[in-house]
């Protein structure tokens, strides 16, 4: 079923949502929010877009598959990140002196925690977004089929 | 801050990207499989590695990020710990052989192998931090992996007993936390150490506190170890689970909450903390309680994997009694128990799985007779079955031998004595089914043995039960060096 008013709304709203989630999740360090906040508000874009748009046909949305890989690569990123301070002769997760930590208040200013943010960002959006799609598929049936 | 070595940090790290890789890789089923096995095989070998430098080094500190412990997480690496590490390490690896070479019980494998891998990583890291908050996340993470590899088998059996343990363990965990806030409120550090030294201080000036936390501690650990009246979610949960996520979760889930709280004990609270509060006599009452229980609850049962998990229930209380006798011997036998019992039930449950799959029974009075047509298989089932029971020559003898000239140490000659009753009632529930499996009347199954990939691990684990019993000398070192620990 078609709604002009809902698909124009959609449209305006949509990009508004992830320039702000996108806000929220880069400037975890600096101000209130961070990558739970932002990846949520970002999903939530996404599940409006597929609410919106026609989610019963595959082709409209985020695949199933996408989505994991942003929840397993999100993890994945983080612990990168924690190995780099290993092979610098440091500690795991360590940040200082592996990392450029930039002048203080800036965006740029938090080493390696910007990039954590960003990937755990991708996992929460992922996860969030993944539950969604596991709630409208009613997970899966006895032989494993979606 | 320069740390001699990686190794503590490197064990949960692989064992994390392992469980998010090998979620990713459902398309790719057979690098799934292998990338789960390396990462419990590496992460076995980089233990080994671990403990060998603990026994030569002693206790190994890490600091986490660079920052210095009172700020940053810091892991403690001392005996308990390696030992705790290699047994897991070792067991959990002879789980997932099984786990990949057994007979097929989940739908998502990868998933499965996924939360398998996530489990074992949370277990590793509660034992082997030094971090009180950092052992909290640990606790949920394993909690909720633990529920999650129950309820993927997908019978309605399997969701009801998950979503009670969801429940009880959710209040385990939330007990933990608030004990956590309080120490944290007298103490301001969440390091152990710290919290120690602390302590000291201020302990005298809010008795009321530290009984608080304590008390809330005990029950949070208790309920997720099972201790005998918070027991209650534990028969259906590990019955009902997938074979190899029941010899998981029999064989070391349980005991690490018991390590965690010893822990916890020693380098956090003190062991002064002892002779304050009754903790010992709790300890004795319940787990003189559960020992009898377990075993009596045992025998009424008909279902073979119902009948394991109440035996885990008797068997969590030797641990606890070893801890609660409070001395050099019985301490080492507790800590020995951990060992023998992660591998000797993990081989039940195994070999039960394997007797159900085969033959399509999982009733003990079905079993009859199945000996002769599966008799591998049921060596394997004997041979565990001797060791709980404690024949000489099997580890769970060992063990049971040190708690009872533990108790003699203590003066108690009443444990003793029960330790010895409860080997008896072990033989009334073991005994009948290995006799009527071998000497029964012939049973019209056409079951037999199933492929050698999956009899391997019932191999290793026997194997493990036979060395531990006749050659106990290989683990003394380190069992004795955390006796030492604890009783200082």
């Amino acid at each position: 079923m078609h709604d002009m008013i809902l698909e124009m709304i959609a449209r305006l709203l949509i990009p508004m949502i992830q320039l702000f989630g996108m806000y929220v999740l880069f400037h975890g360090h600096l101000s209130p929010g961070g990558s739970f906040s932002g990846g949520t508000i970002i999903a939530a874009s996404l599940i409006f877009y597929s609410l919106v748009f026609r989610f019963s046909e595959r082709k409209h949305r985020l695949q199933h598959d996408t989505s994991l890989l942003f929840e397993g690569g999100g993890a994945l990123l983080y612990i990168v990140v924690g190995l780099v301070g290993i092979f610098f002769g440091y500690s795991f997760l360590t940040n200082r002196g592996v990392f450029p930590l930039g002048q203080a208040g800036r965006l740029w200013s938090s080493g390696m925690i910007a990039i954590i943010t960003v990937g755990l960002g991708g996992k929460v959006a992922g996860t969030i977004f993944t539950l969604f799609q596991e709630l409208l598929e009613g997970g899966t049936d006895t032989d494993g089929n979606h | 801050m320069v740390n001699i070595t990686h190794t503590p940090v490197l064990i949960v790290v692989l064992l994390l990207s392992g469980a998010f890789v090998v979620a990713l890789l459902s398309k790719y089923l057979q690098v799934g499989r292998f990338i789960f096995l390396l990462t419990a095989a590496m992460v076995l070998l980089l233990s080994t590695r671990l403990t060998f430098m603990v026994l030569e080094y002693g206790t190994i500190h890490y600091t986490l990020g660079g920052w210095a412990p009172p700020f940053g997480i810091e892991i403690v690496v001392d005996a308990f710990a390696a030992f705790s590490s290699l047994v897991i390490a070792g067991v959990s690896a002879v789980i997932f052989w099984f786990a990949v070479f057994g007979p097929r019980e989940v739908n998502n494998e990868t998933g499965y192998y996924s939360l398998l891998l996530l489990l074992t990583a949370a277990m590793h890291g509660m034992v082997l931090t030094g971090d009180l908050f950092n052992l909290f996340v640990f606790v949920e993470i394993s909690s909720l992996a633990a529920i999650a590899i129950i309820a993927v088998k997908g019978t309605g059996e399997s969701i009801e007993a998950s979503f009670r343990y969801l429940v009880l363990s959710a209040l385990g965990s939330g007990v933990v936390l608030f004990s956590i806030a309080l120490i944290f409120m007298i103490s301001g550090h969440l390091n152990m150490s710290y919290i120690h030294d602390a302590l000291v201080i201020t302990a005298g000036q809010y008795p009321l506190n530290i009984v608080l936390a304590v008390g809330f501690m005990l029950v949070g650990f208790a309920v997720k170890a099972a201790l005998f009246p918070l027991h209650v979610w534990l028969p259906d949960a590990h019955s009902n689970a997938p074979t190899a996520s029941s010899a998981l979760l029999s064989g070391l889930v349980v005991k690490v909450y018991i390590i965690a709280f010893m822990r916890i004990v020693y380098l956090a609270l003190g062991i002064p903390i002892f002779e304050i509060l009754p903790i010992r006599q709790i300890f004795l009452v319940l787990a003189s309680i559960a020992i009898i229980m377990g075993s009596v609850f045992a025998m009424v049962q008909d279902n073979i994997k119902r009948m394991l998990a109440y035996s885990t229930i008797a068997q969590v209380g030797y641990i606890f009694l070893g801890v609660g006798l409070f001395n050099q011997r019985a301490v080492e036998g507790a800590v020995f128990h951990i060992l023998n019992h992660a591998i000797m039930k993990s081989l039940l449950f195994l070999s039960a799985g394997v007797i159900i799959h085969q033959s399509g029974h999982k009733k003990i009075s079905e079993l009859s007779g199945l000996g002769r047509r599966i008799p591998f298989t049921f060596a394997a089932f004997s041979i565990g079955a001797l060791s709980m029971v404690g024949i000489p020559g099997t580890a769970g003898f060992i063990s049971k031998l040190y708690l009872a000239l533990g108790a003699l140490d203590a003066g108690q000659t009443l444990f003793a004595i029960l330790i010895l009753i409860s080997s008896l009632l072990n033989a009334i529930y073991y005994f009948p089914i290995i006799i009527a499996a071998y000497f029964g009347k012939d049973s019209p199954l056409d079951a037999r043995d199933p492929a050698w990939a999956t009899q391997l691990p019932l191999v290793v684990l026997s194997l493990g039960v036979l060395f531990f019993g006749l050659f106990p000398s290989i683990a003394i070192p380190l069992v004795r060096q955390t006796a030492q620990l604890f009783i200082k």
